[in-house]
Parts: C-alpha cells; structure tokens; sequence
C-alpha cells in the first residue's frame, strides 16, 4: 500500500493498523464464475514515491501498490488552504497520471488538537472539505478515523469502520489489478505462437501470480498456476518431438552440464530463478526450479505422498523430454540426477511427516526406492564398481567426470551427514562403499517387499514365514531395547530402521549367542524364537513349527498371550494396508545377481538372498505367471549355486549338527516332522535319543548338501523348462550331470530330485496284456518315459520299485479290474500332468445346486423354500498354498525287495521306451509304486505312479478236466469227450498217464489216430502228439505227452454208454385207464426230459495220489410206450419209440418177443419195413398182434428190442447194441362184452327229440371162471358162481338226458354167455346222428377189500363227468349219487371203521364195448317250435 | 500402438500376455505383474464407486522411464493391461480408452465362444 501525506502522523499509526488489518477475514469474490473464499489480508505500507507507481506494461505484481492512501491530520482549514489542499491535488494529478483509480484520503481527527484551535468552523469541517474537493462522486473515499491512539469506545468504532473500509477497497483493488493481470498474462499466453515469444518470460510473469497466491495462502491456487505452466512446457516439448519446434526450446536443448538433483529444501531456489529469468535455465534446472516449487506447495498442502507420486512422474517425464529434446547428456549423468533426486524427494518426505503417515502410503515410495537401486545399479555397472576387479582407469576417468558434475554441495546440506549428495559421492569412490549403499537401498526395499508378505493375508501359509522372520526381529528388539514396542505396521519399519541395514544377520548372531549360551535358561519358547530368527530350517519346519505345533513350543502362558496378541494385532493392521508387494518383489527379483554376488563376496547372510528369491518364485508360481518364474529360478539357480560353492559357511557347529541330524533322520529330503521332533529332542536335552537314527559316519558337509540340493533341484526344473533357450537348458541339465560325475568317488549319499521336472511317465505296457503271470513266467513291462531333458542324459539305472501283497482273491479282481481300466492291449496311459500353474478356478469343483422345499408339516402349505449347494465343504475349503510345489517334502526312496530295474539307458529328449524283464516269483499282487531314475548320485524319483498300476502272479493246482465235446451224451452211441489237463506248476513227464477205471456200462473207445495237443499258457498251440492208449479189463491208461509248467494238454477221447431200457415202472402201463386227460397231460411234461445215466469214472492223475472221480451223464435218446388195443376178442399190442434228442436216428430190427416163452402165444408183427427213420423229437408206433390157443392167455412179459444208429453219420466202427424195451401185459382177455341200444318209442320210427326213448344195455360174459376172477366181488352159492358189477350210463357231451336210475348193480353170473340186460329211459337233447352215451362197467367190491383199491374210486369220483359236491350236507337227488358221495365220506371217514362198498375199474382189456362208435339218428320234435340257441 | 497387451483372470494368473518386441517379453511379463499392484489398489481403494459409475477404465496405473501401463477391469475383475511406449505422445486417454473397450468386447467374443472353457489361456490367431 501506498502511503503518502503526513509520515509522523502514519509511523504513530501504522503499528496499530498493520496488527488489525489482516484480522478479519473478508470474503473475496472472483471472477469465472471461481467460487468466492475467505481471506485474510495482510498488507505492506511504504511510503509514496512516484517512481514506485507502475508504468504502462509493468508485469510485477506482487511490488504493485495497489491502493494509495493520503493520510492528513489537518483540522485547520487555514492550514488545509495552504498547504495540503495542494500537496492532496498534485497527489491526485500523480495518481491520475498513472490511471490509478484506488486511493484514500484519511483524516484523522485529533481532540486535543480540536481544543487548541477555537477558530473551527462548526458546519464545515475538514472533512467535509475535503470530500467536496477531491471526492465529487466517491464520498467514501474519504475516510475519518478518530483519536486512533486513544482507548475510548469511540475510538474503536472508528478503527472498526475505517478498516472495514480499507479492507473492502484494498480487495477491490486487488481484485480489479489481479484480474487485469490475469487478462494480460493471457494475452501474453495467446501469443505464444509468434516467434519472439519466451517461455521464461511468461513463466515469471505466471509466477508472480503463483506468489501472490502463495502470499495469500491461497497455495491450491498457487500451485495450479506451477501445474499450468509444467503443463504448457511438457506440451511444448510434445510438440517438439512431433516436429512442432518453438525457438525459445532451443536454450534448454543445451547440453546438461550438472546434474546435482533436486533442490527441496528451500522453499525459492532462488539461484535456478534466476538462470529461468535470465533464460539461461537448462531443462533440468528447469524442472527443477519447478518440481522444487510444486513440491513446496504440497509440502504446505499436507499432501506428501503427493510429492513421491509426481517425483517419480517427473523423473520419468525428464528422462523422456531429454531423449526427445535430443539433449547430449554424459553417460551416467542422467542416473547421478534421479538417484539424487530420489533420495532427495524419501528424505524430504521423510523428514516432513510423521511414520503413520508414511506408513500408510508407502506405496508412493516403494517406487523411488527401486528406482533409486536401479538407477545406482547402473551408475555401479557404470563406474566398474560391480565387476570382479573394481574399476579401471576408464571408470575412474568417468566416475570423476560424474562427481565433477554434481559440483560442490549445497551449503543447506553440507552439515547433514545422510544427505543424497554425501551418499552418492561415497557410493561411487570404492567398491566397499557402492555395495554397502546398494544393498543399504536394496534392503530398504526389502523391507517393504517384506511388509508386504506380513500384510497378505490370502496366502497365509506361504508368507507366514516370512511373517514369522519380522515377529523374531521384533522379539530381538525385545531383548536388546528392554522395550516393547507397538504393534503393528509401524512397527515393522521401526524394526529394521533400528537394525539397519543388517537386521537379520545381526538378529542371527545375538540369538544364536543366546541360543548357544544359555539354552537352559531361555524359556522354550525363545530358543524357538531365536532359531526361527536363524533363518537355518527350511520354510516346512517353519510352518510346521509356527502353524501346527505353536502351542507345543510356547514356554510361558504370559508369553504366549503376548505373542497370539501380536499376531492379532499384526495380520489386523497389515490386512489394511494395500501394499504393492508385486513391485517389491520385482525390485527385489530384477538385480539380484548383483545382490547376491555382493552378498557372496561380503560372505553374510547369503541365504537373504535365497530366501527373497524362494518367497517371490512362490508368488509368481501361486499366480501362474510362467516367464517371471523361470527367471526367478535362473537368478535362484544362480544363487544357490554360490551358496553351495562357498567353502566356508558360518554356522556354529551345533547348527550344523542339527542339520546332519534332520537330513539324516528324514532321508535326504526334509522331512519336517523329522525335523520338528528332532529340534525339540535337541532341545530337551535328550540328544542320546538321535543315536540310533545316525549312520556311524557321515563324510561331506550337510549343509553343503542342502543347498547342492536345492541347486540341482532348480537346475532340473530350468533344464525340462521350455521358455528357456536351448542353450540355458543344455547348461542347466549339464549342470546336474557334473555334479553326478564329481560325487562318483562319494559312494552311498543321494540327492533325491523329483522326477517330473526331468521325465513324465506317458505310458505303461504289460506283456502278457492282462498283466498276469503265472509264478514263474516271465513278465514284460514296457514305460514311455517323456525325457524333458535338451540334451540324451545316460542314466545308470532306471527302477520301478514294486509293493508286494498277498492277496488271495486278487487274482479274481484283478480280472474285474482289467475290464474296466485297461485296454485290451494292455497299455495304461498317465494323463499328463496337472498345469504347474493351478488356476485356483479350475480346481474348484463344479456347484452341486439343488432345490429345496421344506412344508409345514401342520397342513402341508409350501413354507420354505431355496437353494442348498451341497458341496460348500468343497468350495469354501482353504485353499492349500503352493508351496509344496517346490518343496521336497515327502520324496524318499522306498525300499523294498521288489524292483524291476533296467540299467544303463540313454535317455533321449522326448519319449523312450524303457522295457523292464521280470521273472514272477511268489504268488500276489505287485503294485508298481515308485519310479526312479538314476544318474550318479542323483535320484529322479516319481514318488507314486497314478492311476495305480498292478500285475498279479498267481500259482495254480494242476487240474484235469473232463466234459463234452456236444451239449449233452446221448447213450448208445460213440460220444466224444474232451479231456483237459492244465500243468500249473507240475512239468509232466514222459511216462506220465492217466489211469481210468473202467465202468461195465461205458467203454472208453481206443481210435487209431487219438492226438494230444499241448497248449501254452496263452493258448498257443506248442505240440502234438500221438496218445497212447492201453485198455486192460479194469483200468484204461492214457498217456500223456510231455509238458512243461503252465501248460495245457487237450485230447479227446470216444466213450459209449451202453443203453438200457429203464425199468417199467407199473404206472407207465396205459392198459385201461380210465384217467386219459391226466396221462395225457403227464405225457407232455416227460416229453422234454430224457432219462439220464450216470457214470462215474475215477482218475488216478500223477501228480495227486487221490484219484478224480468225474461223472459222464448220458442221455438216453429214446423213450417208448406201449399199449395194448383190442376190438372184440382179438388183442394188439402197440409200442411207441419217441426220439427225444437232437439227432436224427435210424431204427432197424424191430423186434418183440415173449420173455415168458408161453406155448400158444403168438406176437404176429405188422410192421412192413424194417428199417425206419426217425427224425429229432418225432414218434415211430410198432403193433403186433397178440394170438393165442391156449386159454385163458397168461400174462405177457413182453421185451422190445429195436437196432440204432445215427441216420446221417457212415458206417461205424462199432457194433451197436439195440435198444431195449421191457414191459408186462396182463388181463387182456375179454371178459365182458356191453352193448347198448336205443330204439325210438314204442310205435315211432326214429327217436324224436324231447321224447323218451328207450336204451337197452346187455352185458355179456364170454368166459367161464378165470383165475382173474378171483376177487372180493366174487360171490359163491351152490357151485354157481356170480360177480357184482357196477354199470353206469354216462353221457359225456350232454346229448342225451338219463331218465331215472342211471346207474346200477347186477349181479353177474360168472359163465360164458350169461348176459344181464338193463333197461333205461334216455331223452335225445339235440336232433342229428348222436352218438350213443358210455356205458361203463365196474367191480363192486365189498368194504374190507384192500386199501389200495380206494384210490380208484377217488379219482373215479374226481373224473366223473357228473358233478359231485364234496360236501357232505348238500342233498344230492340221485341215490348213486348219494351213495358215492358217501363212498366218499367212508374215504374220508375211514378211520371211524363204518363199512362201506368200493368200486374198482375192470381193466380195458376185459371190457369190450361193442356199440362204441355207433349213432342213431335222432328227429327233431315236429312241434316244437322253438329253436334254442345257447350261446357261450 | 501398445508394445504389450494382457488379459489377466480374477485369480491374477495370465489369460492370455503378448508383446510386440517378442525378444524383451519378460520385462513386459514383469511390468504387466507388477502393475497388477495398482490395479488392486485402485479397485480396493474405489471398487464402490468404480461399480457405482459403470466404469471399467483404470486409467495410467504407473508410467516407467520407457512404458506407460494401462489398466481396465471388467465388472467380472477380468483385468486388461495395456503397456504403450512413452515417447508415443500420439495416444491419449480417449484413444487407450477405445482400445480397451475393443480388447473388452474381443474378450466378450471369446467368452460367447461354446468351445472355451472359461478360465482356460486365450489363443490368438
């Protein structure tokens, strides 16, 4: 502000007046519609000059007076006139020259003067004056302010008004100066496509607007001015690379002569402001200038992290502008400015905010601090600083001309001992002093790629460990500081600030101090801490030891509550936070064979190294990311290789020992239980108990071992990984083959690798294709082995090591077993292995969704319903970590007597064929479990072979068997018989027969031409010999053939079994029978079945003393009937021979004779020809006819004899006996002659339907007494003798209706030509030719005649045609009836003794029915009228 | 045009990563990784707001001295990453954003395919 008039008057106020000014905010209104702030002013006086008012085109704003203010005290008007009228005009005419419209007159009012000076005029007072003098329209900008020095209330309200109206102009004139220069600074901006135009010009115009900002504490718009203008640079210098150039770009595309970083440690580098202003910046200063600006304004902001973010955009940016500006830069130039610049940007920060605040946003600086390591690798590769030998003169020549360019240290810095400047300057002077900064960087990385594996919680099993190594460096703080630090992610910073930059190794040695100094008095829980802290176990013990078994090791009930708290509180914090591990990671990936060459070279803790390496490939394997994992493992293989090189290895010697112990107790491989029980045995103080475990001696270091393991282990996957070149592959598998031939002299010590990263398993092929074998033989298995190696590796021995089981039925479910998984030849292929890549989605298994409703169960309404996924076990199950995929865990090599081995093979790259020969031995199933290959001492082993692959050996019994060669034997004639005789485990030998007892009823028939076949156990034919047969009376002997175990001999040899007809039995007989239907229907049941012999025929075998006892069954093909037909007196006797077989036969020489030789009897044939044929399952009938001379006949033993041969075969050999047939024929003799007669009515010529006709019965005897007649019903009264018969008048199809009495007894007088007639009432039904009805004649037996008749009358009852109820209280109408009905009770009522009469069938011989047969001619009535038709 | 283009499945494995310079295809692989970090970051730190605006574009996720990385994320946390030279000037936002939206819909083509298997490497042809 500009201050002219009365300067005592001013100075006596000024005090006041700048100490209230600022006081009151005052709203400040914008224009583009930019939204109104509060601001506070605060304001600078000096004091008038007019040289200081601005001329036309003065750019400055921020020396601008903005409002000029007249301050007068004057009460006098003659001093008024005088003199300040004039010097007010000529201030106003100054004013107006310049076009300064923003003034004030101030007058002060003063009481005291007041009241020395009586001539005041009262009406117009100075002021008034005044305002009518120079203020014509703007009356208020005159401004009276009253006693200001004075502390009246008065006063006061003075101050208040008049500032209030200094305020309100002052910002108007602000307000109106700032926006004119806004507009100018836009014309200017408008122009900057005319040819003169400078950036730097416009970039200090620009700023000054940023100060006044700035100065306002308006900094969000300062720094926007700062962002505008980087932004219009970076445009210009796009614009430049595409061809776009602005002159005024050509100052900053001189050459980069300095490069000392940035600057952000003052707020105005006032130094490159001045290089901007006098255009003689270079873009790096420039940026510079400009960063160091823009970083000030965040800075006041609150916005740090901000400034990291851009830093490294920046940095990015400046590289890109001076590539694309084409700027000569030195070599190393570039990397000297961004390290500086970037420890210059941590540090800033670092020092600006507090660690919570870093904490949370470490993201920003993760990416400063790799950029810092990379940008001082290369300044290292740079300078020779990394090579073997340190630099040469060249280097140093370089590293000279670099320091030269940092120029001499800025003097803000010079006192600080960390400063970048420092840094950078020692890093580059030694070897010693670059690798101690790169890794002092490099660590700080790791700490944040270590942060990052404590926070993610996703893969707690993996990161766990390294959680774990972060828990042991904080209980190292616990015991060195005796302070218990806060949990947390602080925390972790903290930890390794307070142990940088080795915190590990330092960790190390104080536990193992520890460890080793007083291991009884550390708590369990501690020495587990302090090993832990060792880094020594494998990461399986780690889990095992923190995941499984934490509450085994933890000592002390307070500290493990402590403890479990810190993990809460640790995963809590870290869960939060997001971290970018990925970056860390790859910070740490990148450079490491700098890293671990340096740690070699400073031999402390090289297994850092290791261990980052092992944490990253363990991500990128869990994500799948295929290249970043084979370059992981190149840099591991690298690594571990100078590990296992390294001769001298500092471990105390106890470590050493455990390791011996661990190694030794679970085989090679790191067995974690082995491992855990072992430490705790160790650390129990029992070391006695490991004795036994121990081999007596154990040459080579242990250690050494592990890692020479772990080598080989990476070098195999690198060789079988085909994103490698060739020649990397070729390298790491010749690797692997050196180290076999150097341990050659080392016998007895292994290194067990996996096999599948050198081979896969494609496929397996059994001969015999069944894969079983008998004990003995000889098994074939061939393997495809997929060789993933470049290069043909010789492996001393390829071993299958197989399970042995004794199972006996497995031979049976091997069989099943082979059905449903082999193929028929035998070839099992291994599906290829599961991507080294689990996609986690793959591997989920599918939803199994299913519908549920549930009903209320009260009245069966829908109340429920939803979806139920059935396998969420399945789905939400924790998802394994992947770490077993590079571990070892669990691979050792089985042991066991049973091993197909095949030495020396060379195996190809790609598929080779492998054959393993073995001889099967004990009898079982072998299960083929592990396969391994060998090369030197180093042992691929396939630990399981999936799916499971197994042969069985079995042992067998020699067996012989015996069966037909067709479906059944038919007797009586040549059948042949297969005789088989499996060896099993018995050679038979040259002498060796069968010896067969022979049975009378079947010969064994001895061909000429009898040949054996010997059979394989595969059913190849091996020979043929001729059999040699010798019969004797007993015994039939059969030679074998010789044959060796498991074979089969086959002949076949002709039996025949002699027919024989079997025996009559009485029911067979048909004579008479009154049951046809039931014989009938018997008849066809037996049609099916032949009657069968059997034949037993016992073996006597050589190699059992027990002899074999085999039945033949036989069938006789045939099957005969007979029966005897008779018309009146003259008798025939008919045979029926069924053929029941499948053969056509051929009959011959029928032939019936009288076995009784009874004289008088006469079998006359009247069959034609004598030889018949008779076709499969057909019936051939012979009849003789029976004469006699002799009476009465006797009973006929009769045998029918008929000669057979098969009809289509030629002659044979053999004579064949006849078939034979017995049976007895008895009664034939006609005793009783009935015959029936109808005649019509009495006066009708034909019987007319519906009227009664009559029907005489007249029942002849034909003979005298016979002994036949000798019964019960033969009743004798004075040599005269008679018989009681039954008669009984039937008609079957209904056509007659029997009037009256239908049945009767007679009484018949035993004499040839007595005759008893019957008269019986018939009535014809139906009209036509009817045929007569039955009559039939039986016994009446007395009640005590034998049991066995009753059975007659029971099925006599059963089969009458006459309905009869076997009820005994229906009434029944007809007295036979009656009396029948109670035949029937006597049968059931037998027991209770009541006498009743019987009735017995005369058998059909005796009965001769001579009207059989006979019709009579029935009328229908004439008047009947009515035709009934009955339908059914 | 970007030198490298990869489709990364939700679990973060590689569905389908190539690059133009076939010789340097490790950095890329390195670089697309790491920027997998930012990616989380940004939809951990806007996922709400990101679904609440539709918008799938990420944005730079880190610009490196030579590359600057891209990111798009689909509704199902599919995640693109485009790496294109720095010194290209030519490309701005709106041009990696149509990109993105064509690698969007090419990836929708292949998941209409019957015959991928969702989860399964992307073959180009």
């Amino acid at each position: 502000m500009h201050s002219a008039g009365d300067q005592n008057l001013f100075t006596s106020i000024y005090p006041t007046l700048s100490q209230q000014l600022p006081r009151e905010p005052m709203e400040w209104r914008r224009s583009y519609g930019r939204a109104p702030k509060m601001i506070h002013l605060e304001s600078n006086f000096v004091q008038f000059k007019e040289e200081l008012l601005p001329k036309e085109g003065n750019k400055a704003l921020l020396t601008f007076p903005f409002l000029h203010i007249y301050w007068t005290e004057c009460c006098d008007t003659e001093v008024y006139k005088a003199t300040v009228k004039d010097d007010l005009t000529k201030w106003q005419n100054v004013l107006k020259a310049h076009s300064s419209v923003d003034w004030l007159i101030v007058v002060v009012e003063n009481d005291a003067k007041k009241k020395n000076k009586t001539n005041i005029l009262p009406r117009t007072s100075i002021v008034d004056k005044i305002r009518n003098d120079f203020c014509n329209k703007q009356s208020d900008r005159c401004v009276v302010l009253s006693d200001p020095l004075k502390d009246s209330s008065r006063t006061q309200e003075s101050w208040n008004a008049f500032l209030t109206k200094l305020r309100t102009l002052l910002l108007m004139s602000f307000t109106k100066n700032l926006g004119k220069f806004e507009d100018d600074m836009r014309t200017l901006r408008e122009k900057r496509t005319e040819p003169g135009w400078s950036f730097c010009e416009y970039f200090m115009v620009q700023e000054e607007l940023a100060f006044v900002f700035e100065m306002l504490q308006q900094f969000e718009d300062a720094l926007v001015q700062y962002d505008e203008l980087d932004a219009l640079f970076s445009q210009y210098v796009v614009n430049f690379g595409a061809g776009d150039g602005a002159n005024w770009l050509t100052f900053f595309c001189q050459p980069v002569k300095s490069w000392n970083g940035l600057v952000l440690r003052k707020p105005i580098d006032m130094e490159k402001r001045e290089l901007i202003q006098r255009q003689e910046a270079t873009l790096l200063d420039l940026r510079s200038y400009l960063f160091s600006r823009q970083c000030t304004l965040l800075l006041f902001l609150q916005r740090p992290w901000e400034v990291a973010q851009r830093a490294l955009e920046l940095l990015h940016s400046c590289v890109q502008e001076l590539k694309l500006l084409e700027v000569s830069v030195p070599p190393g130039a570039l990397d000297c400015w961004v390290f500086l610049s970037c420890l210059e940007v941590l540090q800033r920060i670092e020092g600006c905010c507090d660690r919570a605040q870093i904490d949370s946003n470490i993201a920003h600086m993760v990416g400063l601090w790799s950029y810092a390591m990379e940008k001082l690798k290369s300044l290292g590769y740079l300078c020779g600083l990394v090579s073997e030998k340190g630099p040469n003169s060249e280097d140093l020549n370089r590293t000279v001309d670099l320091l030269a360019g940092l120029g001499a240290e800025r003097p803000e810095t010079a006192n600080t001992a960390q400063s970048p400047y420092k840094k950078l300057q020692e890093a580059l002077s030694s070897v010693e002093a670059f690798e101690k900064h790169y890794l002092l960087i490099h660590g700080g990385v790791g700490a944040l790629s270590r942060f990052k594996q404590s926070c993610s919680t996703s893969a707690f099993g993996g990161n766990y460990i390294s959680g774990c190594c972060e828990v042991s460096a904080l209980d190292h703080c616990r015991i060195q500081k005796r302070r218990i630090p806060v949990p947390g992610t602080g925390l972790l910073f903290r930890t390794w600030r307070l142990s940088s930059p080795w915190p590990h190794s330092e960790l190390n040695d104080s536990c193992l101090f520890l460890l080793v100094r007083f291991p009884q008095t550390l708590s369990a829980y501690w020495r587990f801490k302090c090993f832990l802290a060792l880094e020594v176990m494998t990461e399986e013990v780690w889990k095992v030891l923190d995941l499984s078994n934490k509450q085994c090791f933890i000592g002390e009930p307070k500290e493990s509550r402590k403890n479990e708290g810190w993990w809460e509180g640790l995963w809590k914090d870290c869960g939060h936070a997001s971290v970018r591990w990925r970056s860390a990671m790859l910070a740490l990936v990148m450079p490491n064979n700098l890293v671990f060459a340096t740690f070699a070279r400073r031999k402390r803790s090289p297994q850092k190294a290791e261990m980052y390496l092992q944490g990253a490939l363990k991500n990128y394997l869990a994500e799948g990311w295929a290249l970043p994992v084979t370059h992981t493992r190149k840099q591991l293989a690298e690594c571990q290789k100078h590990l296992g090189q390294m001769e001298k290895y500092p471990l105390s010697p106890v470590f050493h020992e455990i390791i011996s112990h661990c190694l030794m107790y679970g085989g090679v491989a790191h067995n974690e239980c082995a491992v855990t029980a072992l430490l705790v045995l160790y650390f129990e103080g029992k070391r006695g108990h490991l004795e036994p475990f121990c081999p007596p001696s154990y040459s080579g270091g242990p250690h050494s071992l592990t890692l020479n393991f772990s080598y080989l282990q990476t070098s195999s996957l690198l060789a079988s990984d085909h994103h490698l070149t060739e020649e990397e592959r070729k390298y790491f598998c010749q690797e692997i083959l050196s180290y076999a031939s150097q341990q050659e002299d080392n016998p007895g010590h292994k290194v067990v690798l996996p096999m599948h990263s050198f081979a896969r398993l494609k496929d397996l092929h059994f001969d015999p294709p069944n894969a079983v074998v008998h004990a003995g033989g000889v098994l074939t298995v061939e393997i495809t082995v997929c060789s993933q190696m470049p290069i043909p590796v010789h492996v001393d021995q390829i071993a299958v090591n197989v399970h042995f089981s004794i199972d006996k039925n497995n031979y049976r479910k091997t069989a099943e077993w082979l059905t449903k998984h082999k193929t028929s030849n035998g070839i099992i292929t291994f599906p290829a292995e599961a991507s080294q890549f689990p996609a986690s989605q793959n591997s989920l298994p599918a939803l199994e969704l299913s519908e549920m409703l549930e009903r209320s169960p009260s009245d069966n309404s829908l109340h429920t319903t939803g979806i139920i996924c059935r396998n969420v076990h399945m789905l939400l199950r924790r998802q394994e970590s992947v770490s077993s995929l590079e571990a070892p865990s669990g691979l050792a090599l089985e042991d066991g007597a049973h091993v197909l081995k095949c030495s020396s093979v060379t195996l190809q790259p790609g598929a080779n064929k492998i054959e393993f020969r073995t001889q099967a031995k004990e009898p079982g199933t072998y299960t083929l479990r592990q396969l391994r290959a060998s090369v030197g001492p180093v042992w691929f082993v396939l630990a399981h072979i999936h799916p499971i692959v197994q042969y069985d050996v079995y042992s067998q019994e020699p067996q012989l068997h015996v069966e037909p060669l067709a479906d059944s034997l038919l007797a009586g004639i040549p059948q042949k018989v297969k005789f088989t005789v499996t060896t099993g485990h018995y050679a038979v030998k040259n002498g060796d027969s069968l010896q067969l007892s022979n049975v009378e009823a079947m010969l064994i028939l001895c061909q000429a031409e009898n040949r054996a076949v010997v059979y394989s156990n595969s059913r190849e034919e091996c020979s043929t010999a001729l059999l040699r047969i010798q019969s004797s009376d007993k015994v039939t002997s059969i030679g074998l053939p010789t044959a060796p175990a498991y074979h089969v001999i086959e002949f076949e040899l002709e039996v025949l079994s002699l027919p024989s007809a079997p025996a009559p039995g009485g029911d067979t007989s048909v004579l008479g029978t009154p049951e046809p239907h039931r014989k009938q229907k018997d008849m066809q049941r037996t049609d099916h079945c032949m009657v069968t012999t059997d034949h037993k025929v016992s073996i006597d075998c050589p190699w059992s003393i027990y002899s074999t006892v085999i039945a033949l069954t036989f069938s006789v093909p045939f099957r005969t009937t007979h029966s005897l037909l008779s018309a009146g007196t003259r008798k025939y006797v008919q045979v029926r021979v069924q053929n029941l077989s499948e053969l056509d036969f051929e009959l011959s020489d029928s032939n019936l004779e009288d076995m009784g030789h009874a004289a008088g009897l006469r079998l006359t044939p009247l069959n034609t020809h004598s030889q018949q044929l008779i076709h499969s399952k057909q019936s051939v009938f012979f009849v003789w006819e029976l004469t006699w001379t002799q009476e009465p006949p006797p009973p006929l033993h009769c045998r029918f004899s008929v000669g057979f041969s098969p009809a289509s075969e030629e002659r044979l050999t053999v004579s064949l006996k006849p078939y034979t047939y017995e049976f007895q024929v008895e009664n034939f003799f006609t005793l009783y002659n009935v015959r029936a007669e109808i005649l019509p009515a009495s006066g009708a010529e034909y019987c007319r339907t519906g009227s009664l006709c009559s029907l005489e019965v007249s029942i002849t005897r034909l003979a005298d007494l016979l002994d036949v007649d000798k019964d019960e019903a033969l009743v004798e009264s004075e040599e005269y003798f008679s018989t009681k018969l039954m008669y009984e008048v039937v008609d079957n199809s209904s056509n007659w209706a029997v009037c009256g009495k239908s049945c009767g007894v007679i009484s018949m007088p035993v004499a040839a030509q007595a005759t008893h007639r019957v008269h019986m009432e018939v009535m014809p039904l139906f009209a036509g030719y009817l045929p007569l009805p039955d009559v039939r004649l039986f016994k009446y037996l007395p009640h005590h005649s034998a049991h066995a008749s009753q059975l007659d009358a029971d099925s006599w009852i059963e089969n009458d045609s006459l309905s009869v109820d076997k009820h005994l209280d229906d009434q029944l109408d007809c007295s036979s009836v009656r009396s029948r009905g109670s035949t029937h009770s006597a049968s059931s009522s037998e027991h209770k003794g009541l006498p009743m009469p019987r009735l017995q069938a005369l058998p059909a011989g005796q009965v001769f029915n001579s009207s059989t047969g006979m019709q009579i001619l029935v009328i229908p009535s004439q008047d009947d009228h009515v035709l009934e038709v009955s339908v059914t | 045009m970007a030198v490298c283009i990869a489709v990364i499945a939700k679990e973060n494995y590689p569905l389908y990563i190539r690059s133009t310079p076939t010789e340097d295809e490790l950095k890329f692989h390195y670089m697309v990784h790491t920027s997998l970090d930012v990616v989380d970051e940004k939809i951990s730190a806007m996922g709400k707001a990101l679904v609440d605006q539709r918008e799938l574009y990420l944005g730079l996720l880190y610009p490196t001295e030579d590359y600057k990385v891209y990111g798009y994320v689909t509704n199902s946390k599919v995640k693109f990453v485009m790496v294109v030279d720095s010194s290209n000037t030519a490309l701005r936002d709106n041009e990696i954003r149509s990109m993105f939206r064509k690698l969007h819909n090419s990836y929708t083509d292949v998941m209409c395919n019957p015959f991928y298997n969702p989860g399964d490497r992307i073959q180009s042809r």
